[in-house]
């Protein structure tokens, strides 16, 4: 019930105002909180199609450009296929999910979201050895 | 052009032989508007004629120039070539009063120029003004010597000219020269010898040029020739007594030396080797020499002319401080022609005395009077001197008669003994360099593959009263065994005296286990004992996987930006040979370190980066940075690599039928070798990086290193590196990973499962604890979708890597990354 806060960590400690998504239920598994901010970032983005896709993970065939990914050719995002992504970025340490005070690290691992939660994502590097 | 000077010659004869010659002036002026008063080349045949003119023609002439010089129209211009040209037509004729005061005025001008042209043909004042009886003043006699001595251009009547100008000895506007003539007065004697050493112009003494000057010293008397040229090299350097002015686009001629004075001052260094060695002759010249090789903005090494003169003189004095000061001088030069010369100097020493050049550097430590490692003690009356080294100082303390430390230099000894408390302040002072002179040279003694018998290593090293001070601070290998110096023995780490041995070498990490090596350092500390150069804590460069996978190039300090003139002074003080990129078209090989005794030469290779229109360059057309790119190996004697200065790839330049060599497997490089080389390139990056440098912030000019130097830092924290700890010391508390992450310092310190790891908080590197073991992972590039340039990520890049490679790291055991696997 009532408004989740999604809050992107960004440079120099300065934080992204973050923007607020509603959420009916009092309880979510992380699954299920990762897979409605991408919907609601893919139904954003295919409303109004502008050139960059500004969102969790990067949709196939695009190229990072500034804040963000731009899309080759023209196209509406699936937002099925963005979830998948985004969960295997996450097994993958792509991105780290925030709740409150505390990291969660299991898909299925259920989080209460009282009035007001902050969900903050961080977003990680893909690493090798040089 | 060549019409005019036909015009001009044909003119002369005609004006003279209708007896016009005041017309004839009004010509010539037009001719120096023609040529700009530059009276060289087929000019020259202009004035030759009008010299051959008659005397009395000649006056009429000359009076001419005064008319047009005072005429109406006459402006500043063609009033200076009036007086030049009046200076030219007057030669040789009765000395009269025409111009005389411009003509002082224009040679007073002259006299604050650092030189002139010399098709300006200035000499003709000097001329009129010796003719008419009158000495010159000295900045004007110094300012027409300068213009002699260019090398560039030589002027058969400027140099006759010049001869006779033999008053005062020495150029004025420089303090050393200005003192030895006042020191020389009238005295015809010092005279003599102040124009004596004027005239050491060649590379090195003569015995023609010697005779003379032994002679001078017999008359005047050693000793005070010495006391008296000392004080003169003592104020070698210090800023004019009086500015010039130079060109426009030249470097700074007052940072200069005078280059006639250049001469004498060449000439003081061979007339300091003639005489009997003294202790404060082999000091002045090591300190004339180094301070001949400051650099000066545009001009490289203020004068390498007199640096080599230095180390002439004190290589011709047979004496244990001139041979010390040798050994420091080549520990402490970078210019590569007079590190040549110093070489040179010290291998005929060694060869002189049957010892190889290393063992010559050593024995060529003075002790300076210390008595015991580090100690010595001096009577001066009821008074005792204590000179103790501490670290790399010498300290000179006093204790009274009843043996009380007392704070100041007692009156006593002052008053009493103040020869010996001069000398006891100068060894001090010697101690202190010689000791980061040794500090240096033992440094690099891990890569000149030293060993050295046991007896003779206890001697020179570990019981020598100077050096002993640092190798008892040092790791040493007896026989095989390590061992450190405490509680008045060699002792081994479960602290068991070593009292025998037959050879001896320098402790390297590289060779040896973490726990070892962590057992070592907990053994320096537990001893208290402080390395004056990183050994046990020194860091260690393995062979990665990457550079196995590329085989014959390390990739793993390329793509950084560098300044040029800090990376080349850098290379140089660790034994790198290096040439500055200019903006030229000219081939240079890579900055390049030879191994002799590994039979491998290393490269680092460099391309300039001029920016896009070739803006970032200095007025001496060097590249203010460089890209850099891979590390390489080839055998001492492969054909040399070379490139284009302002980029481009690296081809070998065979001669003569060479046949090209590929650079060396880096597998086979001894790891010893390889940790060496990488650190010291790790080193130039360290320092020399643009991305070291807070002021670049927003990427330097046009932002291109905006990206570089975000994903840049190394050392002490920048202004982004303490935002990023700040947001870290919020973030990690929250982290699955909280309980294995500590922030310490400028390091996120993370504990793995098979090890513990610092990551570096503005560069992201990682060091493996506890022996810091560089450990190389890198962003992976996505190979599918190409990096769009320069563009900054969303949020901080730099704080993703961090956290990412400390989630790694955090679970080092799920690690399945094999290029990573192999370095834990």
């Amino acid at each position: 019930m009532g408004i989740v806060m999604f809050v992107d960590e960004t440079t120099s400690g300065s934080r992204s105002d973050g923007w607020g998504l509603e959420i009916a239920e009092e309880r979510l598994s992380v699954r299920e909180l990762i897979r409605r901010r991408v919907f609601q970032e893919v139904a954003e983005y295919n409303a109004r199609t502008p050139e960059v896709f500004q969102g969790l993970v990067q949709p196939e065939d695009t190229e990072r450009v500034l804040n963000g990914y731009a899309l080759r050719t023209p196209r509406r995002i699936d937002p099925e296929k963005q979830t998948d992504l985004a969960l295997k970025a996450f097994a993958g340490n792509g991105f780290l999910v925030l709740v409150g005070d505390r990291q969660v690290t299991e898909l299925d691992e259920e989080i209460e979201l009282v009035l007001g939660t902050e969900v903050t994502f961080l977003k990680l590097v893909a690493l090798v050895g040089g | 052009m060549t019409g005019n000077v036909q015009t001009y010659k044909d003119l002369i004869r005609k004006r003279s032989a209708d007896g016009e010659p005041e017309a004839l002036a009004h010509d010539l002026l037009k001719a120096a508007a023609v040529n700009n008063g530059n009276w060289t080349g087929l000019w020259s045949g202009v004035l030759d004629r009008l010299c051959e003119l008659p005397p009395e023609t000649r006056a009429r002439v000359a009076d001419g120039l005064v008319t047009q010089y005072h005429s109406q129209e006459a402006g500043p211009v063609a009033r200076g070539n009036a007086l030049t040209l009046l200076g030219i037509v007057s030669h040789g004729l009765e000395p009269d009063d025409r111009l005389t005061a411009q003509r002082l005025k224009q040679l007073d001008d002259l006299s604050r120029q650092h030189s002139f042209w010399y098709g300006s043909r200035y000499e003709g004042l000097v001329e009129a003004e010796l003719a008419a009886g009158r000495p010159l003043a000295p900045a004007v006699v110094a300012v027409f010597r300068r213009t002699a001595a260019s090398p560039t251009y030589q002027d058969a009547t400027l140099n006759r000219v010049v001869r006779q100008l033999t008053h005062p000895a020495l150029n004025v506007g420089e303090e050393w020269a200005e003192q030895a003539l006042r020191d020389a007065g009238d005295d015809a004697d010092w005279q003599a010898l102040l124009a004596h050493i004027a005239t050491a112009t060649s590379a090195r003494p003569t015995a023609k040029w010697d005779a003379p000057a032994r002679a001078l010293v017999d008359t005047l008397g050693a000793d005070r020739v010495r006391e008296t040229a000392l004080t003169w090299l003592a104020l070698v350097g210090r800023p004019r007594t009086f500015p010039l002015t130079g060109s426009d686009y030249g470097p700074d001629v007052n940072a200069a030396y005078d280059p006639y004075n250049a001469d004498a001052l060449r000439g003081v260094a061979w007339l300091l080797s003639l005489l009997p060695p003294h202790p404060d002759t082999a000091r002045a010249l090591g300190a004339l020499v180094e301070t001949s090789l400051k650099k000066v903005a545009g001009l490289g090494p203020r004068n390498p002319k007199v640096a080599n003169a230095g180390v002439t003189a004190l290589a011709r004095i047979d004496s244990e401080a001139a041979l010390a000061e040798l050994a420091r001088l080549a520990t402490r030069v970078t210019f590569k022609g007079t590190l040549k010369l110093l070489d040179g100097a010290l291998d005929a020493r060694a060869e002189a005395m049957g010892l190889s050049r290393e063992e010559i550097e050593e024995l060529a430590v003075p002790a300076y009077g210390l008595t015991e490692v580090g100690r010595a003690e001096h009577r001066l009356g009821d008074v005792t001197g204590l000179v103790e080294v501490h670290g790399t100082k010498a300290v000179l303390s006093w204790r009274n008669a009843t043996g009380k430390a007392v704070r100041s230099v007692p009156a006593a000894v002052r008053r009493d003994h103040a020869d010996d408390l001069k000398d006891l302040k100068a060894a001090v002072k010697d101690i202190d360099k010689m000791l980061s002179a040794q500090s240096e040279r033992l440094d690099r003694q891990f890569l000149a593959r030293r060993t050295w018998p046991y007896t003779a290593w206890r001697e020179r090293c570990l019981d020598h009263p100077l050096v002993g001070t640092l190798a008892r601070r040092l790791l040493w290998k007896v026989d095989g065994r390590t061992v450190g110096y405490a509680e008045g023995a060699l002792r081994t780490l479960t602290d068991d005296p070593v009292d025998s041995g037959t050879e001896v070498s320098l402790w390297h990490p590289v060779d040896h286990e973490p726990a070892e090596i962590v057992a070592w350092r907990d053994w320096l500390e537990r001893h208290g004992i402080t390395q004056p150069f990183k050994q046990a804590h020194r860091e260690v460069y393995l062979l990665t996987d990457a550079e196995r996978a590329t085989g014959t190039y390390s990739n793993r300090f390329a793509a950084h930006f560098l300044r040029q003139h800090q990376f080349h002074s850098l290379a140089a003080i660790r034994g790198w040979r290096n040439k500055l990129r200019l903006s030229v078209d000219d081939e240079v090989p890579p900055a390049v370190r030879e191994l002799p005794q590994w039979g491998l030469r290393a490269e680092y290779w460099i391309e300039g980066d001029g920016g896009e229109h070739y803006e970032d360059i200095t007025e001496s057309g060097s590249f203010l940075r460089l890209r850099t790119d891979q590390v390489r190996f080839y055998p001492i004697d492969a054909p040399e690599n070379s490139a284009h200065c302002c980029g481009g790839e690296y081809r070998m330049w065979l001669r003569d039928g060479q046949d090209p060599v590929e650079a060396l497997p880096l597998d086979s490089i001894p790891p010893l070798v390889l940790s060496e080389v990488l650190r010291d390139v790790d080193l130039f990056v360290g320092v020399a990086s643009v991305g070291n440098d807070p002021t670049w912030q927003d990427g330097g000019p046009d932002g291109r290193f905006q990206e570089y130097w975000t994903s840049y830092g190394f050392g002490e924290l920048g202004q982004s590196a303490e935002t990023r700890r700040v947001l870290l010391d919020r973030l990690i508390p929250r982290l699955a990973i909280a309980d294995r992450c500590t922030l310490e310092g400028r390091f996120l310190h993370v504990k793995g499962d098979r090890h513990t790891y610092k990551i570096h908080l503005g560069s992201g590197n990682i060091l493996r604890t506890p022996n810091d073991q560089y450990l190389c992972i890198v962003p992976k590039s996505n190979a599918a979708a190409p990096q769009a340039g320069y563009l900054p990520y969303e949020g901080d890049r730099m704080l993703a890597v961090i956290l990412s490679k400390a989630m790694m790291l955090a679970a080092d055991t799920k690690i399945t990354d094999p290029t990573i696997l192999s370095q834990l």
